[in-house]
């Protein structure tokens, strides 16, 4: 008996460690990939300003905005699955699985689960072909999406793979690749709010278009941290246009008195300040139609 | 038949691989890689849809010889609720991690910890009515080690 229990403890031993030897020997060669990819672009580590980390809205809010609006669902503001495949380069490959990761929050947030397969996959095909599939678990997600009750969960779970994934890149000096993510992530979503504004305007929508003026100002600054890298300088240059034009937008504040008081065990912040966006017709054209040029080219061009 | 000096070294063997058993990465999992701390944290959020995680390893930041706080930029628009959880993985004791929020001009519009009363709040909710940066950072009231995770939901 005791010798059973002796063997059963020291197979557990050997096989606790045998897994981790494998991890490890996985872990080492995922990080040869990551240091040939440093080494095939170099100099392009994030810097940060001070001591700050900053980040930048995720496409989930414009989406919810969309959906407040009472905006119905569209498939075809979406890029169409079948380009997965046209997108050869690192730099595409990175653009469109932002733009991918923002048409997948939307779908979601209308509950629309027979696209949001489609779009998982997506999703999974480019982020293994940039090594970083590993954040999503398609099998999971898939049986998530078929089912609209688990809604909630589906959004946690492309959400911080997402979060995961653009934390490991930035661990890994791959920064590039995660701002090029985050710039198909954040024009998409642009993207979407200037086409249900087009059909369907709405104060709020609006003023939320005029107010991505302060995003894409950190966009900007993000993307200015890869200026080693060709293809950034491209992007950087292809927004130039569009920057000029969210220039423009003017922001107000009216500053105030903030206070919290205790409600059912929650504290409840309250702001007595404001903020106000003016933004005229004539801009919010502009502002759209420069959005829908930059992004049908960022889709398109191969 | 077990014999005592097979019983001895039986035993004698066990012990050997006894320290195994309390090898650190057993029993406290690396901050960073604990998805299920991070997976019951983002419950508190109810309602709230998911948005964003910090987590803030303030071990991590001593080794490093970092200041033991961190700051981060985020940008939170006008008409959205936010709701912030906190929660704290203890390892060595029982201190709290603090959540401030700060507006752009870095004016604390509130913190999960209030020294005049000495309560903690685990979570607040964030009414916005400015769009603009905001910063939010974490620290450990007092802590030699600490580690947590900081979750945002918005309800439109």
């Amino acid at each position: 008996m005791f010798r059973t229990t002796t063997i059963l403890f020291v197979s557990t031993c050997i096989g606790f460690y045998a897994c981790q030897s494998k991890q490890s020997a996985e872990t080492k060669f995922q990080e040869s990939l990551d240091t040939l990819s440093a080494v095939t672009v170099a100099d392009t580590s994030e810097k940060t300003t001070g001591d700050v980390i900053s980040s930048l809205p995720s496409p989930l809010e414009i989406s919810s905005m969309i959906k407040e609006s009472g905006a119905d669902f569209s498939s075809s503001m979406l890029n169409p699955v079948n380009n997965t495949s046209k997108y050869t380069t690192y730099h595409m490959k990175a653009i469109n699985l932002g733009v991918f990761g923002a048409d997948l929050g939307y779908i979601n947030i209308y509950n629309q689960n027979k696209s949001a397969l489609e779009y998982i996959r997506s999703v999974k095909n480019l982020a293994d072909e940039l090594r970083v599939g590993q954040f999503f678990d398609f099998t999971t997600l898939a049986r998530l999406a078929k089912n609209a009750e688990n809604i909630d969960s589906l959004l946690y779970l492309t959400t911080s793979g997402f979060e995961k994934m653009d934390e490991f890149l930035k661990e890994k000096n791959r920064g590039n690749i995660s701002a090029l993510i985050l710039t198909g992530a954040w024009l998409e979503g642009l993207y979407l709010a200037t086409q249900v504004a087009k059909t369907k305007p709405n104060k709020e929508l609006i003023e939320r278009i005029g107010e991505q003026k302060i995003s894409f100002q950190d966009l900007m600054k993000l993307l200015e941290n890869f200026k080693s890298d060709q293809n950034i300088i491209n992007v950087i240059t292809s927004c130039g246009t569009l920057k000029n034009e969210f220039d423009k937008v003017e922001i107000e504040y009216k500053h105030g008195e903030t206070s919290s008081s205790e409600v059912d065990g929650v504290l409840v912040v309250v702001d007595s300040g404001s903020s106000t966006v003016k933004i005229a017709d004539e801009q919010l054209k502009n502002i759209t139609n420069l959005t829908e040029e930059l992004r049908n080219k960022l889709i398109t061009e191969i | 038949m077990i014999t005592s000096r097979t019983y001895l070294l039986n035993l004698k063997f066990l012990l050997l691989l006894l320290p195994l058993l309390f090898h650190p990465a057993i029993i406290f999992p690396d901050c960073s890689s604990n998805d299920l701390f991070f997976d019951n944290c983002a419950r508190n959020l109810n309602e709230y849809t998911f948005l964003k995680s910090y987590q803030f390893d303030q071990s991590q930041l001593k080794k490093l010889g970092l200041r033991p706080t961190v700051k981060y930029s985020s940008i939170f628009s006008k008409g959205s609720e936010y709701f912030f959880s906190v929660c704290n993985e203890n390892r060595t004791d029982n201190n709290k991690m603090i959540l401030k929020l700060y507006d752009s001009n870095e004016r604390l519009i509130t913190s999960t910890y209030d020294p005049v009363f000495n309560r903690y709040f685990s979570k607040f909710k964030f009414p916005c009515r400015r769009t603009g940066v905001y910063y939010i950072e974490f620290s450990f009231q007092g802590a030699l080690d600490g580690c947590g995770a900081g979750m945002v939901g918005i309800k439109m």
